[in-house]
């Protein structure tokens, strides 16, 4: 099996040589056109600040969530630990809370006695970052790591008493990350080497929760053997899923430690850490103007050269452009404010109010309080609701509310098809028992 | 949940008048100690205790969860302990505040629902609302604290321990209580970081000031053989003005390898080592801690020496510190001197006053170092060593039958060590699967055969049968004094074993031993790694308080020091209060490994797939042989022909 697998990959990696150097090329001719149709610096920046209004605008949500899986025990599977705890330290770091993480550790590597380490974890040979930091919080672990109390996180379905802590309390204008990594094969993900749980079990889960107003988008990975099989099944809407490898293919481990003595981290996770670490978390237009963070710079990052199997990202249920998506979409906190119309006051005023106060500040005093309450008065003057000011004429929103991926009824295409299937289906039936009666 | 806010609201006009005076209503004191053990260690406890009026709302430090836990679970005590490795009491002598059992262990009593709250007021609905109180409790505490603790919401693992989880003196009262404890205990659960990130969350200066700061390195702390970690609940009325107070004690005991810090100097004939370098703070860029949590009332760093050890602070940051002196009794040694015990006391409020940071020296440190010539101590004194060893074996072998064994050995490390009457509580919880045989319990003293059958129930025990060691002179052999046993049920309780044995000073082996059956488990009642075994909690061996009292006085005259640390501390007794603690000494004996008779798990797809083969064998045959024309050769020919003769008929009837 060994051999074959050597032997694949050998080839693969010769298909492979040519792309990256006709991508470039590619690349390079899109910048050329780009830079002979600007016509301007000014009208450039102008644009540039129109399309950094578009840039926010797309996005709908207003908070994040993630879903942190790894479903692998045993000692030998200490690079599953360290995928999972990988994309913890990257959501962490780019904004979102402990308390809007659920991770679920199916086994401790940390405190393993087989761990050179104790009370650490490593992503890689040089050990520059513990995975496990100084203050992780797991919210299930062990034998707590099933299908089924997965399924429960995301239908937020649980027993009577289930602590805060282990409920994803998401809602409707909720971005959800939900990262599964594990041993796995055509759309079935093993759990402790016991259990498994199907493509379709989650795509019912999440259909689900499209149904309970429990996501706005959702951003389903995994990184097993297979990887992109376990997205098979979908059928909700805004569900952007990428596997690390298609199906028939393996996802490999990137390289060893030889202090640990396993394999430290998958090459799916490697590369895409390689390309989250550039990720700044600001939501400063000039971070969005220069950063290279879209979810389609991130997918295109992950060559088959790098991770050596095909990464494969499924957009049929999901209607942004990827271009427009910002990994931080899904890997940050959303934490665009909006100023209240009443106004905070002090330190709390907004960006306009603060530029305002500026210029007031050589005049009187009581000229500026008179101001200060003329501003307020043009606020208030021009309050909107938030849904209103977030989600009016927004073409997306309006494709949401009319649901592009739902039929009206509610019943997805693929369950027509079933019954279209069956009706079709029945009169030959008919005919056929008819045919055996005739024969008799 | 009616019975709750009725609760709540009781709780809340008892104490409704605390509001004003809130700040001065909660405590928060800080303590640390550090102890250097034989054989090349060291023992490191940090210990916190807050306390606030049940009924706030609003909280200055006390953490708001753990409040709202209580009042909501109506909890009168509850203690969770985390725990990694086991203390080894032969080499390292008694823990300064008593050892925890391998994984999480919680235990828990219940005030009684409010008479009013409900019509329902018999005694097994009392115990209902126990049930759900411990199911609230195991909830909140799991998620507070990143445990799996709903794994005890089976019953299969909670108990009502009646002898060994009570005061030695009490223990009376606690048999025919109602207010009984639960227990329950997951050796298999792992312990790490996670455990202690909310731990320190319910400090108010978590692990940024104060003696917490000295836990800041998870890599010694999760590497030592020994880290303990426990948070105890009380929920009490005071005297005066009946207020209910809620009072959270947080104790971290920590073994350290102390010959592994040792720091190369000059004179290698004193080896020295600071507590910052035991504690791997130097990996943290820490020097020590730099000052007391401003929250704290009390914020003070023990050591307690004994010769070859010394300790020192390595600044005057936190000003001189207090001594105290006693003599470890009933030594060993003739040379008092060697079992003259030291303690240290410094004071980290002191450091308030320092100038700030002169050079980096403003940290507090406590240098631990060895009399040079002296060899390493091999065994701890006297006064610290256990009276007795316990271990737990499993015996027998195969699938099907086994046997468990306690032996209690009476430790006398030395020959002028004078051996005692005692009396020692065994218990012992084992899981459904177990399958016990009562007949086969047998208690031997020094291989003499104790009748079993004829001892009485634990709730028979007499006043008289509760002191540490009465009327020898009466029982001159070995005894089981009280027995309670609770066979197990299959998948609703395990099997109990508690007893109280009567020891002589003439006996020195003590064994408690039964055989048992191991019990076939339905394939959806293994867990996914079946294989590695199942662990069996620890049985716990209570002895009474330790009679080894190490009496402290200040070295200029009697002096009360105010200390929750010493307070809890085994055998020690400090300033004016002569009485020590009626807490028994509770050793927890080694987790076993069983392992039941496993299936092939794969066995059930063979079957499925050898079913499935035959049955569509069978019934792609039937359906064959019923739906195929027959094909064979000379049928064309066949039907032609009755077609000619059928055609011939016609013909001739129309003929």
């Amino acid at each position: 099996v060994l051999d074959a697998r050597w032997r694949t990959r050998g080839d693969r990696g010769a298909e492979m040589r040519l792309l990256p150097r006709s991508r470039a090329l590619l690349s390079l001719a899109v910048a050329l056109i780009l830079a002979a149709s600007a016509p301007g610096t000014s009208a450039a920046s102008v644009a540039a600040t129109a399309a950094t209004a578009d840039f926010f605008r797309n996005s709908t949500h207003t908070n994040n969530w993630a879903i942190l899986v790894d479903t692998s025990r045993y000692w030998f599977n200490y690079r599953h630990v360290a995928n999972t705890l990988s994309f913890y330290r990257t959501v962490k770091r780019l904004g979102i809370p402990d308390s809007r993480i659920i991770l679920m550790l199916a086994d401790d590597f940390a405190c393993d006695a087989r761990n050179a380490f104790p009370g650490e974890i490593y992503g890689s040979r040089s050990r520059a970052v513990n995975l496990y930091g100084d203050d992780i919080e797991v919210d299930y672990r062990g034998y707590e790591v099933t299908p089924e109390n997965l399924l429960r996180v995301l239908t937020n379905r649980h027993p009577k008493g289930t602590p805060r802590s282990k409920r994803a309390l998401t809602d409707k204008r909720s971005n959800v990350l939900l990262y599964l990594t594990g041993h796995g094969g055509d759309e079935f993900l093993k759990f402790q080497d016991q259990r498994e749980i199907l493509s379709k079990d989650v795509a019912d889960a999440l259909h689900q929760m499209k149904r309970k107003n429990r996501y706005d988008e959702l951003l389903f990975i995994a990184e097993t053997c297979q990887a992109s099989t376990m997205a098979a099944q979908f059928y909700s809407p805004d569900v952007l899923s990428i596997g690390s490898s298609g199906k028939g293919e393996n996802s490999l481990s990137h390289h060893n430690d030889d202090a640990i003595g396993l394999s430290v981290i998958d090459r799916f996770t490697f590369y895409t850490l390689e390309f989250m670490e550039r990720v700044r978390g600001g939501a400063a237009p000039e971070d969005a103007a220069t950063a290279r963070d879209t979810v389609n710079d991130w997918f295109r990052s992950l060559t088959k050269a790098k991770v050596r199997s095909t990464a494969v990202p499924d957009v049929t249920n999901y209607a942004r452009d990827l271009k427009s998506v910002r990994v931080t979409d899904f890997f940050g906190s959303a934490a665009e404010a909006f100023p209240r119309a009443e106004g905070y006051g002090g330190a709390f005023s907004s960006r306009s109010e603060n530029e305002k106060n500026e210029k007031e500040k050589d005049e009187d005093a009581s000229t500026s309080s008179r101001l200060v309450a003329e501003t307020y008065a043009e606020a208030s003057e021009s309050y909107r609701p938030l849904e209103e000011v977030l989600f009016a004429s927004d073409p997306l929103v309006e494709r949401k509310r009319n649901g592009n991926a739902v039929s009206t009824f509610g019943i997805p295409a693929g369950r027509i098809a079933a019954y279209v299937a069956c009706v079709a289906f029945a009169p030959a039936l008919a005919a056929a028992s008819r045919a055996m009666q005739k024969h008799f | 949940m009616p019975l709750v806010a009725l609760f709540a609201a009781l709780v809340a006009s008892r104490a409704g008048v605390a509001d004003g005076s809130r700040a001065a209503a909660e405590s928060f004191d800080e303590e640390a100690l550090v102890r250097p053990l034989p054989d090349g260690k060291a023992v490191f406890v940090a210990h916190f205790r807050q306390s606030a009026p049940l009924a706030s709302r609003h909280f200055e430090s006390f953490p708001k969860a753990m409040a709202q836990i209580a009042r909501e679970t109506r909890v009168a005590e509850a203690e969770l302990s985390f725990t990694q490795g086991r203390w080894d009491d032969k080499r390292w002598g008694r823990a300064p505040v008593g050892t925890k059992p391998i994984g999480a262990e919680l235990w828990a009593s219940f005030h009684a629902p409010p008479a009013n709250a409900s019509v329902r007021s018999s005694a097994t609905d009392s115990a209902d609302a126990h049930s759900e109180d411990w199911d609230a409790l195991t909830a909140h505490m799991g998620g507070l604290f990143c445990a799996s603790l709903s794994r005890m919401n089976a019953r299969e693992i909670v108990v009502e321990p009646a002898l060994a989880f009570s005061r030695w003196n009490g223990a009376r009262d606690a048999t025919r209580s109602t207010r009984r404890k639960k227990h329950g205990s997951l050796p298999s659960e792992s312990v790490c970081v996670e455990n202690l990130t909310p731990f320190l969350k319910l400090l108010p200066c978590r692990d940024r000031a104060g003696v917490a700061e000295a836990l800041a390195s998870r890599t010694t702390l999760f590497g030592a053989p020994y880290v303990s970690m426990s948070t105890l609940v009380e929920t009490t009325k005071s005297g005066d003005d009946g207020e209910w107070r809620v009072v959270l004690t947080q104790t971290l005991t920590v073994a350290l390898d102390r010959a592994a810090a040792q720091e190369t100097t000059d004179d290698a004939e004193k080896p020295e080592t600071r507590l910052s370098r035991l504690l791997g703070l130097d990996r943290k860029g820490k020097e020590g801690i730099s000052g007391a949590c401003v929250a704290a009332r009390l914020s003070r760093v023990h050591a307690e020496t004994h010769a070859p050890f010394a300790a020192a602070a390595t600044s005057d940051v936190a000003g001189a510190p207090r001594e105290h002196t006693a003599l470890c009794e009933r030594s060993a040694s003739k040379d008092a001197s060697k079992a003259l015990v030291r303690l240290k006391t410094w004071d980290l409020a002191n450091m308030d006053a320092r100038p700030p940071f002169a050079n980096g020296n403003g940290f507090f440190d406590v240098k631990l170092s060895r009399d040079a010539g002296a060899p390493e101590p091999r065994a701890p004194l006297v006064g610290y060593a256990p009276e007795f060893l316990a271990e737990r074996h499993l015996t027998g072998s195969g699938n099907r039958d086994g046997g468990v064994s306690i032996e209690l050995r009476r430790h006398l490390p030395s020959s002028d060590r004078k051996p005692l009457d005692t009396r020692v509580r065994v218990f012992q919880a084992l899981p459904w699967y177990v399958r016990v045989f009562a007949h086969t319990l047998k208690v031997t003293f020094d291989g003499v055969d104790a009748n079993v059958a004829a001892s009485r129930s634990v709730t028979d025990l007499g006043r008289n049968h509760f002191d540490a060691s009465s009327a020898p002179e009466l029982l001159g052999d070995g005894e089981v004094e009280g027995l309670r046993w609770s066979p197990s049920r299959d998948r609703t309780r395990p099997s109990v074993l508690e007893a109280q044995l009567f020891v002589p000073s003439s006996v020195s082996v003590v064994r408690v031993s039964a055989r048992f059956e191991k019990a076939f488990l339905r394939t959806e009642e293994f867990p996914p790694d079946a294989n590695r075994g199942f662990d069996v909690a620890p049985a716990v061996v209570a002895f009474p308080p330790p009679r080894v009292i190490r009496f402290f006085r200040n070295l200029e005259g009697m002096d009360a020091l105010e200390s929750p640390l010493l307070d809890r501390m085994e055998g020690l007794v400090v300033g004016g209060n002569t009485q020590p603690a009626e807490v028994p000494e509770r050793v927890y004996l080694n987790g076993l490994l069983l392992t039941l008779p496993t299936p092939d798990f794969s066995m059930p797809f063979n079957v499925i797939t050898l079913v499935c083969t035959a049955m569509s064998l069978l019934s792609g045959g039937v359906l064959s042989a019923l739906t195929r024309r027959p094909a064979w050769a000379g049928f064309k020919e066949q039907k032609a022909e009755q077609k000619k003769k059928l055609a011939e008929l016609a013909k001739r009837a129309k003929a």
